[in-house]
């Protein structure tokens, strides 16, 4: 089947201990159902705390669930356990980028050795194959062999949101997850990421799930939307459905606030 | 006439060995009861502007200019204390990092009652005082959009979330019933729904108070969905400048074009998962600035007389600096 991802009954419960005339604080997440196809983007929307940070961590494995399961190409995890050295598969097959991108980076070891982590840790190559990798990874996101040599304080931030999705696509995984990839870039650069995104996309059949606060990079971007509220899923479903006929409350005022900046002109 | 009116501002860095030009000859006037938009990319030295009008420069920074005045006054001529106290009751600033810029040794509601001016506060015994500025506190509170006030007025900054902090920091600039307000950035990183009720407030106060901003992001939506007129700054050059509309419909110089562009929320004739346009290439370091028109390596339309920067030119309102100007075959 086409199907690379299904999540069932995921959840994830954060309470703190009822202490002396406090009262207890809960997070409840999930049930989550969801699937992903091949080569789709699914992006997820929502306000502040709805719990889409944690949901993409979820997803990938940094952040152990409570309980439920996912299945990623057919191959079930219990996604309550914590990972273990066997479950390599699964960091080859899904890849996160994180919020800060040049954060996210060790400003100590050049651009060469931070891609050169990741496959030393999943993959059986040699030195020499190694660096080939890199190579070839470092020109197919634009940039040149020779930035295996810099350090993160070269680059400019187009340049380190490259990098982050270099060593994201490096070990060819299957379903790449980011966590707000577009919100620090500029205008231009944030367009320059969308394209290679694309075309990416196209080359390699990835999956794509991404979060987001502006909607109409979500518009141009997503084949379907998750709109989250509380924890919860509200409303799924494709994108330009979610677009025209919000159903949902929390849908509603997402999408009214977005059509309310937009110029009418431009609506017609 | 022009409430706050800045020609050719030249502010120029010391690096130890040389001296870079950040800005270089800015031209921006700021209409009352307008909303100016300021937008530019990051490094375009949107926020040295800000500071520049505001007045915290380190002492390594010179500043340089034709005119720089407020309502008639020069800035650069008056003394500290003057300057003080126009940056205190007239002109109000956003800064841009809210958590940084708030003292983090006092709870946000002392420092919310601190701003408040003498004159608005009433009552003659020291309780009643008290009393009116924290009634005056908790309404700007609720204006900006915090419902919960009792919760954030005893917080400490570093207890607050940012969204949290941008609005205190607006109310903070409104609280004295300022004439100009410099926002810098007040969208960054907000969800749609704040944002859009920000903005809300920002066109209510300029239509009901004539209170004029000075609106500086790089968050096309938010500039095109409310202010009036538009500056657009590319590496410490004004690259255009003129009436909203106007700019948005007929950009005449390509870099405008292209931030027009890469908003996929302005065109609706772009089928989806479509490839952008984009300028090729990146936003130049301050040490590697080109020379004449900074734009040149990554214009599509770039040719020889590039390396000149050009002057600024007039047509009508709108004001453009480019050798090659788009839509001038038409004329």
């Amino acid at each position: 089947m086409n199907e690379v991802m299904r999540v069932s009954d995921l959840v994830f419960e954060h309470s703190r201990k009822k202490r002396w005339l406090k009262k207890p604080e809960i997070f409840r997440l999930g049930p989550i159902e969801l699937s992903v196809q091949r080569g789709e983007t699914v992006a997820i929307i929502g306000e502040n705390r709805a719990g889409k940070s944690l949901l993409a961590k979820m997803l990938v494995g940094t952040i152990a669930a409570d309980s439920g399961e996912i299945c990623l190409n057919s191959q079930r995890y219990n996604a309550a356990q914590t990972p273990s050295p066997k479950s390599h598969h699964r960091s080859n097959d899904i890849r996160m980028i994180f919020q800060h991108s040049s954060e996210a980076m060790n400003p100590g070891i050049t651009v060469g050795k931070i891609l050169n982590e990741p496959l030393r840790l999943n993959t059986n190559l040699d030195e020499v194959e190694c660096k080939q990798l890199i190579e070839n990874t470092l020109v197919k996101v634009g940039l040149l062999r020779e930035h295996y040599f810099f350090y993160r304080h070269m680059l400019s931030d187009g340049q380190q949101q490259r990098v982050a999705l270099a060593r994201a696509i490096i070990l060819q995984p299957k379903i790449l997850v980011a966590d707000e990839p577009f919100a620090a870039l500029d205008p231009s650069i944030r367009s320059q990421t969308v394209n290679l995104i694309l075309q990416l996309q196209k080359e390699l059949g990835l999956a794509f799930i991404f979060i987001s606060h502006n909607l109409g990079i979500v518009r141009h971007l997503a084949d379907k939307v998750i709109v989250m509220e509380n924890g919860q899923i509200v409303e799924s479903g494709k994108t330009e459905t979610i677009f025209r006929w919000p159903q949902h409350p929390m849908t509603k005022k997402l999408i009214l606030s977005y059509q309310s900046l937009v110029p009418q002109q431009t609506l017609r | 006439m022009p409430m706050l009116d800045i020609k050719n501002l030249t502010l120029e860095i010391d690096t130890g060995t040389s001296r870079v030009k950040a800005l270089d000859k800015v031209s921006l006037t700021v209409n009352s009861s307008e909303i100016r938009a300021l937008v530019g990319e990051s490094g375009s030295g949107k926020s040295l502007i800000v500071s520049a009008i505001s007045g915290s420069l380190p002492s390594n920074w010179h500043i340089t200019a034709d005119r720089m005045s407020w309502q008639g006054q020069s800035l650069l001529s008056m003394s500290s204390a003057e300057r003080r106290e126009v940056m205190r009751r007239d002109i109000a600033v956003v800064f841009q990092h809210p958590i940084s810029a708030l003292d983090p040794s006092a709870t946000l509601g002392e420092q919310l009652e601190e701003s408040i001016p003498d004159e608005f506060v009433e009552g003659s015994w020291f309780w009643q005082r008290k009393q009116s500025r924290r009634s005056t506190a908790i309404s700007t509170l609720h204006k900006v959009g915090i419902k919960q006030h009792q919760q954030y007025l005893s917080a400490y900054p570093h207890q607050i979330s940012t969204d949290i902090g941008q609005k205190f920091m607006i109310a903070m600039a409104l609280i004295s019933q300022p004439k100009l307000l410099i926002a810098d950035d007040p969208t960054r990183g907000m969800e749609t729904t704040t944002k859009t009720q920000l903005l809300k407030l920002f066109t209510r106060l300029n239509q009901t108070k004539a209170l004029a901003i000075l609106f500086v992001s790089h968050d096309l939506l938010a500039i095109a969905s409310m202010s009036h007129t538009m500056t657009v700054l590319y590496c410490g050059q004004t690259v255009e400048s003129g009436n909203m509309k106007h700019l948005r419909k007929r950009p005449l110089h390509p870099y405008t074009k292209a931030l027009l562009d890469s908003a996929p929320s302005f065109r609706n004739d772009l089928p989806p998962k479509s490839t952008l346009p984009t300028l090729p290439g990146t936003i130049p370091t301050l040490q590697h600035l080109p020379i004449g028109c900074r734009l040149g390596p990554r214009c599509p339309r770039a040719q020889r007389d590039c390396v000149i920067t050009p002057v600024v030119r007039r047509i009508h309102d709108h004001n453009y600096s480019c050798h090659f100007p788009l839509h001038m075959e038409k004329l």
